[in-house]
């Protein structure tokens, strides 16, 4: 492991300690562009809004773990659970995400996560089958 | 349609056609890496034998092939997808493609064996 992990655990810090301010201005251009299936945000503005929600939406997080970790000179990839709330309603989110780096920060955040919500609105059936042998 | 887009689809088509050769000539750039949890290959060379080689070995023919998520901007495309292989049985492929002049300059895939991924139904179910 490398410069990539480093980067990594800095990047939890930065989530972990609320700090978006930190985690923008060290971590993302200014120009950075992040890819998910719930959207799409460009810049830092659209990054903190995403941002503030998301720590916002996953309250406590009670426990983190990084399951699969891989990094190039530009490209760090890694799969991750993570377990937040009460006892009473905790939520599991399996967070697979990459990030191609330039210039030492994240130039695209490209998150494959499939949240519930999108579960439930019937996508596997909309998007139908490509092929089938 | 974004460039992304067009992208997939040209993809979409040459492994269809099964035409790696023309796969790797047209849509990846020369200096082209895939980057997974098990390797990183750098170069059309190795992403051609890997594809024409390597993966068959392992996965066996591809049997059917159902995209359930799919975005893209005009230099990023993320998908994922319910593949059916004839040696490893029915696995997600969670891939992205970072895109460079309308090229796969980064194939980035978080694809997992089917023995260590989660199950079909927490994908479904969960997250």
């Amino acid at each position: 492991m490398g410069w990539g992990r480093d980067f990594y655990l800095e990047q939890l810090g930065f989530m972990a300690n609320n700090d978006i301010d930190g985690l923008l201005r060290q971590h993302y251009h200014e120009d950075a562009v992040m890819v998910t299936f719930d959207g799409i945000r460009r810049g830092h503005a659209e990054l903190r809004t995403y941002f503030e929600g998301r720590l916002t939406s996953l309250g406590t997080i009670n426990y983190l773990a990084t399951q699969y970790f891989a990094e190039t000179e530009d490209t760090i990839i890694f799969k991750s659970v993570v377990r937040s709330g009460t006892n009473a309603a905790e939520r599991e989110i399996h967070a697979d995400n990459a990030l191609v780096i330039k210039d030492g920060k994240i130039w695209r955040h490209i998150a494959l996560t499939i949240l519930p919500m999108y579960e439930d609105q019937g996508l596997y059936e909309q998007w139908g089958v490509i092929w089938q042998d | 349609m974004s460039k992304g887009l067009e992208v997939f689809q040209k993809q979409m088509e040459y492994i269809q056609r099964g035409d790696v050769d023309g796969m790797l000539r047209d849509q990846y750039t020369d200096d082209c890496e895939m980057v997974t949890f098990e390797f990183v290959l750098r170069g059309k060379e190795a992403l051609g034998h890997y594809l024409k080689v390597d993966s068959p070995a392992k996965a066996g023919q591809i049997r059917g092939f159902k995209t359930v998520h799919l975005d893209a901007t005009d230099d990023c495309v993320i998908f994922v997808a319910i593949v059916e292989s004839e040696k490893l049985g029915r696995f997600i492929a969670r891939d992205a493609f970072y895109l460079r002049e309308d090229r796969i300059h980064r194939h980035i895939s978080l694809t997992l064996p089917p023995t260590a991924d989660r199950p079909l139904w927490d994908l479904e179910l969960t997250s």
